[in-house]
């Protein structure tokens, strides 16, 4: 009890002294840079996760070979969650004799429960939402088949035993996903009518999919429901996550950068929470020797203080979660009119890693050197010159380290991206020190050093080694993380954007007859489609690895894999490599290799398979079984938009075999319609337009990329406290120094000039450090993180260096300028 | 809160509340090891006056830290108020001091976000007694700065701030008190005010006084007066 009104009380004298103003200002910034990322990340999450649930048509996914179960359908009911179906099959549809493979789906109600199906009048039209499901005796049809059997809007067509009208055209179809070149041209109609077609019999190929939307705990419990019991009643499940690959990077990369903006901002408020609370024990360091003569003991002396740094840490906690809630508040109302649909409101979850990252940030950087204070010799009273003894830095390094290790892994929850951020700050901090030491030498045998002026203020740094290292460190950890977030971010940002260019291919053609080849590629030479790149394509389903039978069941623990054994992969063959198709494993075949049955396999794909150089893969092409060992692995960038392929083999070994020829290439808007007249002339081939797909995927990108922008520019604001703060830590020092000067005579030019040489001397150094720190980081980031080619961008040093000499020399002299108002004896009295 | 006049009831005339046998203290220094205190003997009995004088660096602050358990000697034993400081670690020396010491050092040692009230009150605090503020406002009042109380101790002079921490000393009504050149940071006048309500006080409530000090007129005033020289203690 007298411990806690000892400490309630010094917290009130806290209070009304503002002795721990700075520490607990630092840390209401760290927890609210922290907590706004958090709330605003977790929302812009949510409504990306939204936004890549279109994919799906729904959040979640059911699907099966057979009805889908009634306990299902109940469950989902139970738990008030949105539900529509579809059923999907392949059927043939009849219009005047002339017969056409068609996929077949049918829809109930509400599809799709995520993003919105499209529909025209003509092929490449105008297109409309649709709004809702065709009506009973209705149906649309894929704008394919426009150019196959002649049809238009208004026409009839008969499907099975029933006669249906074509009121659209079917321009966009969210949930469309899945290998999109196997599938027939679509038709869509009500699935009440599907009865009447006669189509569904025992026997029949019907894939039944129960779409799910709704609150995340209701679907979170419903899939915890279900996946015990997927096997038993023979259904899969399917969120977005294993939604079409392009988007998952998409959305995998945005998250990242997300993350890495927390992670700046977990790093900024550490170190303003460390400068603080050096300042801190410091100036606790009397008190402790004082109270301790008195008789208190040394964990009356220490816990008093630690419970006083906890309660401001829950005070500066809680009001900064405040401020993050209010400043996320705004930033959503930025950012709302860039989503489609309205931003989903946060979680509570940042308000509590708010609150745990303003304990752990406290005990991290704040508690070993308040720690010390039990170790101040009680001599102290007798003689100031007995100070407290700094931390081990051993102590003081690893309670960092663990402290941001903790923050990080948790924030970004990534260790790659968490070790990466540690590594580039413990290697700023070593350079920082090393370079702070190197300095301080050549500074010793400065020349002529004069006590007054520019010379006295590059001295001073020489004088205040120690601090002058912590505060190079500080400032240099800031300057780096500005870089970071002004120029690396930019680089990062474009060279991720650069990979789906303007011209990224928007059409595909596929079903080419390898003899047709050559003529569609002159057709589309006139198109002004120069370089459209045809590539063979077989189909084939894998059957052994090293000989050993596979099956789609051996990899029932990962849903993916299970499905791409399941049914065909694309394959493909070549005699050279791509260059966009980097090989990473082996080597791309040379020489008499060619000659060899040899296969280059995508990295991804390798992994999931577990196969690597020298396996055997077995594929099963048109009745006969094509063999081959994996000569080279390849790394392919999925969401190019350009044709890929899983497995490429020599043509050796793969030429033999009956391909259909696949191309993608990139057509203004304005001229697809022109396609129609390459539709007639080989009415074989399939043209697909992914504009739309290419459009979400570039609009998820560009919206990603604001919101980092956004999240980065309240990082920026943080940093810009941190480096304050710094300066005002040793304010009071620097305010008593230049006073003393001017006590002995200095003019007011001099002391100006000395902390004008001082502070800029130091921003240039901890300049040169960020810049080269955030280049590296940014490297780093870019090559391991996310996979992107970085070029060093030499305007990183020249803005590094200017705002560290400009920026920490303005802030330095703004914060210690009073001295030249004051009176020093006023500055010396305290 | 004592009247003035009224004698403490736990004064023990003739009972050593101080002893210090054979103290010796080195420290390791750039050019060896170097001799601070050299077999220092002392006793000190309860109600006594002490002065300690002697040369800046002659080790008399050195002797004090040690006689208050505030350090320990590199050799002898030390027994305060009948507990021996060698041998018992700092929190045991620290509770031993608690409500029954007092300091007064030379530059004054108020916690500067304290006001003069609360430094005056902090020993009662950790002495765990009642009432810390009525008392701290009572002990102001009798040295004459009640209307000093809310002030922070950069808000005063000098002899003010030694004031507070006078009273500070006595909150506790300590059994024994050291003091550190209570009057060297203080000019003549005020020092002579600081060192006559010190004497006061001590007259008030019996405390044994062990002061260390320059200043002739004061050590004068005591009882007893012993000289350090070169780390060694001689009758003055």
């Amino acid at each position: 009890m007298r411990v806690l009104r000892f400490v309630w009380q010094a917290i009130q004298r806290d209070w009304k002294s503002g002795e721990l103003g700075v520490l607990g200002l630092a840390l209401v910034v760290a927890v609210a840079s922290v907590t706004s990322v958090g709330f605003f990340t977790d929302r812009v999450s949510k409504a990306m996760q939204l936004q890549a649930s279109t994919l799906l048509a729904a959040d979640l996914l059911v699907s099966s070979s057979e009805p889908i179960p009634s306990e299902i359908i109940q469950k989902a009911d139970e738990l008030g969650l949105l539900t529509a179906e579809t059923r999907e099959f392949p059927s043939v549809i009849v219009k005047d004799d002339e017969t056409q493979l068609v996929g077949v789906k049918a829809v109930s109600e509400y599809y799709p429960l995520r993003g919105q199906l499209s529909l025209t009048d003509q092929p490449f039209g105008d297109e409309r939402p649709a709004g809702k499901v065709p009506e009973s005796g209705n149906i649309w049809i894929d704008p394919r088949l426009v150019g196959l059997l002649d049809l238009t809007v208004g026409d009839t067509l008969q499907l099975g035993q029933r006669e249906f009208t074509v009121s659209a055209l079917l321009a966009f179809e969210p949930d469309r996903g899945g290998n999109m070149f196997s599938f027939a041209p679509r038709v869509m109609f009500h699935l009440g009518d599907l009865e009447s077609t006669g189509l569904v019999t025992f026997a029949s190929r019907v894939a039944y999919h129960f779409l799910l939307a709704g609150d995340a705990p209701q679907l979170a419990t419903f899939s915890r429901w279900l996946e015990p019991r997927k096997g038993a009643l023979n259904v899969s499940l399917n969120d977005v996550s294993n939604a079409r690959p392009e988007m998952r990077v998409a959305l995998e990369r945005s998250q990242s950068f997300l993350g890495l903006a927390a992670l700046v901002a977990v790093i900024l408020s550490g170190a303003a929470v460390a400068v603080s609370a050096q300042g801190f024990s410091t100036k606790q360091a009397t008190a402790a020797a004082v109270m301790r003569s008195f008789g208190a003991s040394r964990h009356f002396v220490l816990l008093t203080v630690c419970l006083r740094l906890l309660v401001i840490a829950m005070f500066a906690s809680l009001l900064g979660s405040g401020i993050g809630f209010l400043v996320q508040q705004l930033l959503t109302d930025m950012m709302s009119n860039l989503f489609v649909m309205s931003i989903p409101p946060p979680s509570l979850t940042p308000l509590l890693a708010g609150l745990l990252t303003g304990f752990i940030t406290l005990v991290g950087f704040a508690l070993p050197p308040v720690v010390r204070v039990r170790q101040v010799p009680v001599m102290r009273v007798l003689r100031d010159d007995l100070g407290i003894t700094p931390p081990s830095a051993w102590i003081v390094t690893l309670a960092v380290l663990a402290a941001i290790g903790i923050l990080m892994v948790w924030q970004a929850n990534s260790f790659v991206l968490a070790a990466l951020v540690i590594t580039g700050s413990v290697g700023a901090l070593v350079a920082l020190g090393i370079t702070g030491f190197v300095l301080m030498l050549l500074l010793k045998r400065f020349p002529g050093s004069s006590l007054t002026g520019w010379r006295f203020g590059l001295t001073s740094l020489v004088r205040r080694s120690q601090g002058s290292t912590l505060q190079m460190a500080a400032f240099g950890l800031g300057l780096m993380a500005l870089l970071l977030l002004s120029i690396v971010r930019v680089d990062v940002l474009n060279a991720w954007q650069r990979e789906l260019p303007d011209d990224a291919p928007n059409v595909f053609i596929v079903n080419i007859k390898p003899e047709d080849a050559e003529h569609v590629k002159a057709y589309l030479a006139g198109l002004g489609v120069e370089m459209a790149e045809l590539y063979p394509m077989i189909r084939g389903r894998l059957v052994a690895i090293n000989d050993q039978p596979v099956a789609g069941e051996d990899y029932s623990s990962d849903p993916e894999t299970e499905r791409l054994v399941s049914r065909e992969f694309n394959l493909s063959y070549a005699d050279k490599p791509r260059e966009d198709n980097p090989v990473i494993e082996g080597e791309w075949w040379r020489g008499d290799d060619r000659m060899k049955s040899l296969f280059s396999v995508e990295k991804d794909i390798a992994e999931r398979l577990g196969v690597g150089l020298g396996d055997r893969l077995t594929f099963r092409v048109a009745g006969d079984e094509v063999s081959a060992v994996i000569n080279n692995i390849r790394e392919v960038q999925w969401d190019s938009f350009r044709v890929n392929f899983f497995v490429v083999g020599t043509p050796a070994a793969m030429e033999a075999y009956p391909a259909t020829v696949i191309t993608s290439f990139y057509l203004d808007k304005s001229r697809q319609g022109e396609l129609a007249a390459l539709i007639k002339t080989f009415p074989g081939i399939t043209v697909i337009d992914v504009d739309a797909l290419i459009q979400r995927v570039k609009g998820m990108m560009d919206r990603a990329a604001s919101s980092v922008e956004y999240v980065f520019l309240f990082t920026l604001v943080a940093g810009i406290v941190v480096l304050l703060a710094a300066v005002q830590a040793s304010r009071g020092e620097r305010v008593k120094e230049a006073a003393l000067l001017r006590a002995l005579g200095a003019g007011r030019y001099k002391i100006l000039q000395s902390l004008v040489a001082e502070f800029a001397l130091l921003g240039l150094i901890a300049g040169l450090l960020g810049a080269t720190a955030a280049g590296g980081i940014g490297w780093l980031l870019s090559d391991q993180v996310f996979h992107l080619k970085y070029d060093f961008n030499p305007s990183l040093w020249i803005v590094g260096v200017s705002a560290g000499v400009v920026g920490i020399g303005i802030a330095g002299v703004m914060a210690t300028r009073s001295v030249l108002a004051v009176s020093p004896l006023q500055s010396l009295k305290k | 809160m004592l009247q003035p006049g009224e004698r403490i009831t736990n004064h023990l005339p003739a009972e050593a509340v101080l002893t210090a046998k054979h103290v010796s203290k080195t420290v390791a220094g750039p050019g060896g090891e170097l001799t601070i205190l050299d077999c220092v003997d002392l006793e000190i009995s309860a109600g006594e006056v002490v002065a300690i004088t002697g040369p800046s660096g002659s080790g008399k602050s050195t002797l004090l830290g040690i006689l208050a358990g505030l350090d320990l000697p590199s050799e002898g034993a030390v027994q305060l108020l009948g507990h021996a400081l060698v041998g018992s670690d700092e929190d045991e020396r620290a509770a031993i001091r608690a409500g029954k010491v007092g300091f007064v050092f030379q530059s004054f040692q108020l916690l500067p976000s304290f006001t003069a009230l609360e430094n005056v009150m902090l020993p009662m605090e950790l002495a765990g007694l009642p009432n810390t503020r009525q008392q701290a406002q009572d002990i102001l009042q009798r040295i004459g700065l009640m209307d000093r109380a809310a002030h922070y101790p950069a808000q005063l002079s000098g002899g003010e701030q030694q004031r507070v921490a006078l009273a500070r000393a006595f909150a506790v009504k300590p059994r024994i008190l050291f003091a550190d050149e209570p009057t060297g940071n203080l000019d003549g006048a005020t020092g002579a005010r600081v060192v006559q309500q010190m004497f006061d006080l001590r007259d008030e409530l019996g405390t044994t006084l062990v002061l260390v000090t320059h200043d002739a007129q004061l050590a004068s005033r005591c009882d007893k007066r012993y000289e350090m020289i070169s780390g060694r203690l001689m009758a003055a």
